[in-house]
């Protein structure tokens, strides 16, 4: 089976006129072998993903390695395999004086596809109704759905989506999440950059996390958030002082929380009984401890040694307290 | 490719900078010829003698009223309608996202070009076309143009012609703006070649060399002049009129067309290699 898109030893370096060349990309591996599935790819800003995006589609050589789709060099051969690709590399890029569905009719017409497409896809994306009005006109987020549509006349195998969500409203990206778990259910195969963490937790199947232009993470969710190394434990206890003296000097990194009787301690899943033994040893007994299940967002915190960027559009809703989901745990 | 060229046409004539320039064009041709109508006297032009003799058969007459000034502004409208067609759509990104589509990028520049060159062909022809219409109206109402049915063909050459050399200079702004990646600066570098290099610098001070280069031979293309004076080149007898060039309209043309072959050439190799970001 031909795999759908892999990156092997990619790296990219910018020369700039006087000044040091910047290395964006610096030895990336990924692999998306799965149809069907949809492939989040997180990083900082300026860590690499649009660069290597771009080097996927055939936009910028790479100075060493491979990036290839279904088989065939981007740089040397994307021309074989456009047909079955569709993307939309950060904002949308369409032609402002033409309306949404004069803008799909020219690149149908690339294609050689029939107008019907253009109908298809501006339903799928709900602008049917809007699709005579001029580009210029619509909000980012229409854009945005017009972008997509674009993507999507072709019908593609693979669906390269670089901040999808940008400009979104909250409804708008609920709407993308599910569009987008729609066309991997239809068998394709989708690779979607963004800053909307919380929207790529419900959405992939899969993730990769880069840095710096090299891989941190790359699997299952479930392997990804696993392999962020620690978790946040909520402890509560009466004698909160004497806990985080006891916790801080076995060197565990502790935070006081508002509530007098809680603190949080960054530990290895597998060692969290250790806190119990340790403030047991010392006559300190607890009265609540849970654990707070790793979110994407925190294992990207962990991983990247970096917050997630900014949101550009609206900020997601928030799922928990600090943005995790937090269950109890049996004492 | 017969789409790309006519969805590159159609994206060419959808721009303001497309619309604007012509349309600012045709209203000072409009205000000019206001202003003769209102300032002349009984003598009016006589179409046929004084304004349209250059396109006769008479090879001597170097009169250039009809069209002239085409030769000087249509380079210079084409040329920043093709920088600022390639360099806003680079700048936008609409190159980018075109290549997602015809990631060959020859294919694509060509269909580009082609589109561009055929919708300024249209434009600067239908421009050419309004200001002798409108110079024809300048001597049907102060003057005449008795005789002028009799030199449309000559009329409707140098119309084509003009056509030809926006399409040209079409095609050297989009190519020196995919060498530069700045339309500003190739606008700018342009100008300043136009109004200094060329016509300050190079005319008077290396009049042999300044034969070759693209203004004053889009200039005797258009007026169907020959190009250079006897005092420096050569001198020639044709149907017994003694002549003065150095090369004549139709030279001139292949000159041009040659600049834009090479500025095209240079752009596709450019443009091959180069990174899209």
């Amino acid at each position: 089976m031909t795999t759908i898109l892999e990156v092997a030893e990619l790296r990219k370096v910018y020369s700039r006129t006087r000044r040091d060349p910047v290395v964006a990309v610096k030895g990336l591996d990924l692999t998306i072998g799965t149809q069907g599935t949809v492939h989040g790819f997180l990083g900082p800003n300026g860590s690499g993903k649009t660069t290597t995006i771009r080097c996927l589609l055939g936009l910028v050589r790479p100075s060493s390695g491979r990036a290839s789709v279904f088989g065939e060099n981007s740089t040397t051969s994307f021309h074989k395999i456009a047909h079955r690709v569709g993307a939309i590399v950060e904002n949308p890029k369409m032609f402002p004086n033409f309306s949404g569905r004069k803008n799909l009719e020219l690149l149908a017409r690339l294609a050689a596809l029939p107008r019907s497409e253009v109908d298809r896809v501006l339903t799928i994306v709900g602008l049917a109704d809007r699709g005579e009005d001029s580009f210029e006109s619509y909000s980012l987020g229409m854009k945005q759905r017009l972008a997509i549509a674009g993507a999507l006349l072709k019908d593609p195998d693979l669906l390269i989506l670089d901040e999808p969500a940008n400009g979104l409203d909250p409804a708008g990206i609920a709407e993308m999440r599910v569009l987008i778990r729609s066309i991997a259910d239809q068998g394709k195969a989708v690779l979607v950059s963004s800053h909307q963490l919380a929207e790529i937790e419900q959405v992939c199947d899969e993730v990769t996390i880069i840095s710096n232009g090299e891989l941190v993470s790359s699997g299952s969710l479930d392997h990804v958030r696993s392999s962020a190394g620690s978790t946040r434990v909520v402890v509560s206890i009466a004698d909160r002082t004497q806990a985080i003296q006891t916790l801080t000097l076995a060197g565990l990194a502790t935070e006081a929380l508002p509530n007098p009787t809680d603190f949080t301690v960054d530990i290895a899943p597998s060692d969290v009984s250790e806190i119990t033994r340790l403030l047991a040893a010392n006559n300190l007994y607890l009265e609540g401890l849970r654990v707070d299940k790793a979110t994407l967002e925190s294992a990207f915190l962990n991983l990247t040694g970096s917050p997630p960027p900014p949101p550009t559009g609206p900020p997601p809703a928030p799922s928990g307290p600090s943005g995790t989901n937090t269950h109890e745990v049996n004492q | 490719m017969k789409a790309l060229i006519a969805a590159e046409a159609q994206r060419l004539t959808s721009r303001r900078m497309t619309r604007f320039f012509p349309l600012g064009l045709g209203a000072l041709m409009v205000i000019g010829v206001v202003i003769a109508i209102l300032t002349s006297g009984d003598s009016g032009p006589d179409f046929v003698n004084d304004i349209a003799s250059g396109y006769t058969d008479n090879p001597d007459d170097n009169s250039t009223l009809v069209l002239g000034p085409m030769g000087f502004l249509v380079p210079i409208m084409a040329f920043v309608i093709g920088a600022s067609f390639f360099g806003a759509d680079q700048k936008a990104g609409v190159i980018e996202h075109l290549l997602t589509w015809e990631p060959r990028r020859s294919r694509l520049l060509l269909g580009r070009l082609v589109g561009g060159a055929v919708a300024l062909f249209a434009i600067t022809a239908l421009l050419s076309a309004f200001l002798v219409g409108l110079l024809y109206l300048l001597s049907s109402t102060t003057g005449t143009t008795d005789g002028a049915t009799d030199i449309w063909l000559t009329v409707l050459g140098a119309i084509v012609r003009s056509g030809i050399t926006g399409a040209i200079f079409f095609v050297l702004g989009m190519g020196v703006t995919v060498l530069t990646n700045n339309s500003v600066a190739s606008i700018v570098g342009f100008l300043i070649y136009v109004f200094i290099i060329e016509t300050a610098l190079l005319a008077p001070l290396l009049p042999k060399v300044s034969l070759w280069l693209p203004m004053q031979n889009a200039d005797a293309f258009v007026a169907r002049n020959g190009v250079g004076g006897a005092t420096l080149f050569r001198s020639e007898t044709i149907n017994g009129l003694q002549l003065d060039f150095h090369h004549g309209w139709v030279a001139a043309g292949l000159l041009l067309a040659a600049w834009a072959a090479v500025a095209f050439v240079i752009a596709i190799g450019v443009f091959s290699r180069r990174d899209i970001d």
